[in-house]
């Protein structure tokens, strides 16, 4: 029977703590982002054919039988859970959610599960910090399977791959915990959820096809028989949504879906070529990662360019002094210079010679695309490695007028620049130990791609004239004399219509180091029990206590605080949310105890 | 000794350029003297190039440095304190033994116009803590331990505190602040006072609780020591340290007296 288990570590073993979260949950990447960066690089990392790769992403909400039958499969990690300081109290909540991600048209977790063989399989379930993708892959680091773990509130997932020729898929658990000591032992940061051992006492996969039905349907993987690799992530962080997975893909992959090489599904939103204006639209939050609002129409121009045969080619490659007016014959300057002052879309292909430290140089090349910028619009840069945006390398194009976009395609300057990327895929950095180690004179290679869409566009841009018959309008108007003979405008009176006031149902007392919660006259028409949640945090000036509410400010789980009930039973949910079971209508919650030096924010709302 | 004149931005382009590609090779010090790269500032200021022994001394030497300049205007001169931090290099990111350099983000050289970043420039952050804070600003600026102090380090205090405009900007909260943590006999923060946001009494917990205070007290307003009064159990063993500690040092001083 499968279960929990975590390796003893030697005493003679350094302890090494995977410290690297942070990496996938900060200021620059809020964790549902570091989410969807992650998989969907790692699944165009591993396409199985010429289509293009689709991803499900879809949130299940069990029942309260399979939310029973998925706590009973962490009886035995909890323990490892409460050393490690890890709050398990979302196993025992009365309703439960399963992040499921699959991919398909992928290749699965490759390689033998039963060796150390540096494959994919190997990589993904035992490597931590190391990687062993390279090339025109997105990964490098062997980090960002971190996410995974990070994702569960009880830093667990279980996966599951199918790979070509396989009788049946290949299941398997993995905790992410730390390096923790339980009965009397030293124990390893990382457990598995696992079936039997093999050679070296190395873990082996669920292959049983009872078992592996069973997790499918417990979980909600769709997966039957197509390759491919499918997590399922317990007990998800609460900010993890369909919405908040769906704005992450919008801003991040919006190019590889534009140029029909991504179809992204999350839960029954369906996000591909065609349909990726419709779901933009609807998303709130239209702001690239930059925070730059996206040009859908240049994006999509060059998009379809993206085949096309340049129609200028640069001569010679740009390590030398970077793109200047040397690289390009008269003609081409002048026929740039007219199609940017006539607002067509520039496609430049520019060589670049890199220089690995094995092997002779090679000879790759990026495409630029430059575009006037329309009126009133702001300025956008797209730098684009592979199926990757890489948003913070959208400064080295900062202070144009131009929408401008640099994409790394062939093979050999994807493999350049994964090396200078940083763990979460965001920027690249010069300095990179990759870099040093395997490419000659790197950072000046480095700095004249970065420059080249900025070089370009200084070449094209600088000596344009145009014509602005409205640019100091603010300062020469004239009057509208024939305005002032309209005389006001007519009012339009509004009938507001009369709505009878909503009864409401619950009633939020304050008192001294408190609150009360009672019944409105709203709540005898309530059908009881009826389930109220209550949360409760300390209020700030600024932003959501709620989200700021720190189990240090206090906890409702601890017994710190009083709490008095009437005709109602509670269940706390987390450190500042109780969930109330309402008998009748004459119920009443009390709580008191709290610092009588802060303000107290109080929510109840039936469930 | 050199006149301080302050980058143009094709100056700092060429100073990020050079960070960006390993800061190898000799400092690029022609930048702060040619035309095409720098400008001179209003007032004729002389910069001794001295060696300072930690954060504070060179906050102290920068208020004075530049004290004829008005303050409001020079928080924000990109140029200037990008023109310092090239003067000051070879401190804030020294070589090593092989001549290597390991510079960190651009931003702690080049101030920044990204308001996440800006405060992290190294020598500006030195100037802007001294400058509101005076003696306090020793919270920010001096490591635990004197033999961290390099200038170079950027600290988690300042780190946790600085983004935080209504703290970083209150003095008093500020003096405060400094109570609670530094040791009143070395000035230095006391060790493990950072720690984590799930640490309690930390200085980022501290952010959180004067962030809910800002709702019902006006902390600027407060008389000394109230603020204090008012923080919650888990700054407890902060609260009673200094007094032990103060008491230790009144008891040697006077013993020390004729």
């Amino acid at each position: 029977m499968a279960d929990w288990e975590f390796e003893e570590l030697p005493a003679s073993l350094v302890e090494q703590e995977p410290t690297q979260r942070d990496q996938f949950n900060n200021d620059d990447v809020e964790l549902a982002e570091a989410l969807v960066r992650e998989v969907i690089q790692n699944s165009t990392d591993a396409p199985a054919g010429a289509g293009a790769v689709k991803v499900r992403f879809a949130i299940r909400s069990l029942g309260q039988n399979q939310t029973q039958q998925l706590g009973s499969l962490f009886a035995n990690l909890r323990p490892h859970l409460q050393v490690c300081g890890v709050d398990a109290s979302a196993i025992d909540q009365a309703s439960v959610r399963v992040l499921v991600i699959e991919d398909f048209n992928t290749r699965g977790l490759t390689g033998n599960p039963e060796a150390l063989d540096g494959e994919n399989f190997h990589n993904f379930w035992r490597r931590h910090g190391k990687s062993g993708k390279g090339g025109k892959q997105g990964g490098r680091w062997g980090l960002g399977k971190l996410v995974f773990s990070t994702s569960s509130q009880i830093r667990s997932f279980f996966g599951l791959t199918l790979r070509s020729g396989d009788a049946a898929p290949l299941f398997m658990g993995q905790a992410v915990l730390s390096n923790h000591v339980f009965g009397g032992k030293r124990r390893a940061a990382h457990g598995f959820w696992f079936g039997a051992r093999g050679i070296d006492r190395l873990q082996h996969p669920v292959s049983d096809a009872g078992t592996v039905q069973a997790m499918r349907a417990l979980l909600g993987i769709a997966r039957t028989t197509e390759t491919g690799l499918s997590i399922a992530i317990p007990y998800p962080n609460q900010d993890i949504t369909e919405q908040s997975i769906i704005g992450g893909v919008v801003r991040n992959y919006y190019f590889p879906i534009l140029a029909g090489r991504l179809v992204v599904e999350v839960g029954s939103v369906l996000i591909d070529d065609k349909t990726f204006h419709k779901v933009a639209a609807a998303t709130s939050s239209g702001g690239g990662a930059a925070g730059a609002r996206i040009p859908l129409g240049f994006v999509e121009e060059v998009s379809n360019r993206l085949g096309a045969t340049p129609p200028v080619n640069a001569q010679g490659a740009i390590n030398g002094n970077g793109l200047a007016v040397s690289n390009f014959v008269e003609a081409d300057i002048a026929s740039m210079k007219s199609a940017f002052a006539a607002h067509k879309l520039l496609h430049v292909r520019v060589p670049v010679r890199l220089k690995p430290k094995a092997g002779g140089d090679a000879n790759s090349f990026i495409d630029l695309f430059l575009k006037p910028l329309p009126d009133g619009e702001k300025p956008f840069a797209l730098f684009v490695r592979g199926a990757i945006t890489v948003p913070g390398e959208n400064r080295y194009f900062s202070g144009t007028h131009a929408y401008g976009a640099m994409v790394a395609s062939d093979g050999d300057i994807v493999d350049f620049l994964g090396d200078a990327e940083n763990p979460a895929h965001t920027a690249w950095n010069a300095n990179a130990e990759k870099l040093s180690q395997r490419w000659r004179s790197p950072a000046q290679t480095l700095r004249h791609v970065r420059y080249a869409l900025r070089d370009l566009y200084s070449l094209v841009a600088e000596r344009v004239e145009q014509e602005d018959r409205d640019a100091l309008v603010d300062f020469f108007s004239l009057a509208d004399k024939a305005r002032s003979v309209q005389g006001p405008k007519k009012r339009v009176k509004v009938v507001v219509p009369v709505l009878p006031k909503r009864a409401k149902a619950i009633s939020i007392q304050s008192r001294k180091g408190g609150f009360t919660i009672a019944p409105g006259p709203g709540a005898s028409a309530w059908t009881y029990p009826k389930t109220v949640d209550v949360r409760v945090a300390y209020d700030i000036v600024r932003g959501d206590g709620f989200k700021a509410h720190s189990r240090l400010d206090f906890d409702l789980n601890e017994g710190e605080l009083e709490i008095e009930l009437k005709n109602a039973d509670v269940t706390p949910v987390r450190s500042n949310k109780l969930r109330l079971l309402v008998a009748s209508p004459d119920f009443g919650l009390t709580v008191s105890g709290f610092d009588e030096n802060r303000d107290l924010l109080v929510d109840a709302r039936t469930v | 000794m050199m006149q301080l004149r302050r980058l143009n931005e094709e100056g700092i382009l060429q100073f990020g350029d050079w960070i960006a590609g390993g800061a190898s090779g000799a400092l690029p010090l022609h930048l702060l003297t040619s035309p095409e790269t720098s400008a001179p500032l209003g007032a004729a200021i002389i910069a001794e190039k001295f060696v300072f022994k930690d954060r504070y001394e060179f906050g102290k030497y920068l208020n004075t440095l530049l004290a004829s300049l008005e303050p409001a205007s020079l928080a924000r001169d990109r140029g200037l304190w990008t023109a310092l931090a090239l003067l000051w290099f070879d401190q804030l990111c020294p070589p090593d033994g092989n001549g290597h350099r390991k510079p960190e983000k651009e931003y702690r050289y080049i101030l920044s116009r990204d308001f996440r970043h800006y405060y992290r420039q190294l020598v500006r952050s030195a100037w802007q803590t001294v400058h509101q804070h005076g003696e306090d600003a020793r919270l920010f600026l001096l490591a635990s331990r004197e033999e961290d102090d390099r200038l170079g380090r950027h600290g988690d205090i300042l780190e946790q505190l600085g983004s935080r405009q209504f703290l970083v900007g209150s003095r008093r909260t500020i003096a405060e602040a400094s109570r609670l943590y530094c040791d009143p006999v070395t000035g230095r923060p006391r060790r493990g006072v950072t720690g984590g946001k799930n640490t309690g009494g930390s200085v980022r917990r501290l952010a959180a609780v004067m962030q809910q205070f800002d709702l019902t007290f006006d902390s600027e307003n407060m008389a000394s020591g109230s603020l204090l009064a008012l923080l919650p159990k888990e700054f407890a063993k902060w609260k009673s340290a200094p007094k032990a500690a103060a008491a230790k040092g009144v008891v040697t001083a006077a013993a020390a007296q004729p």
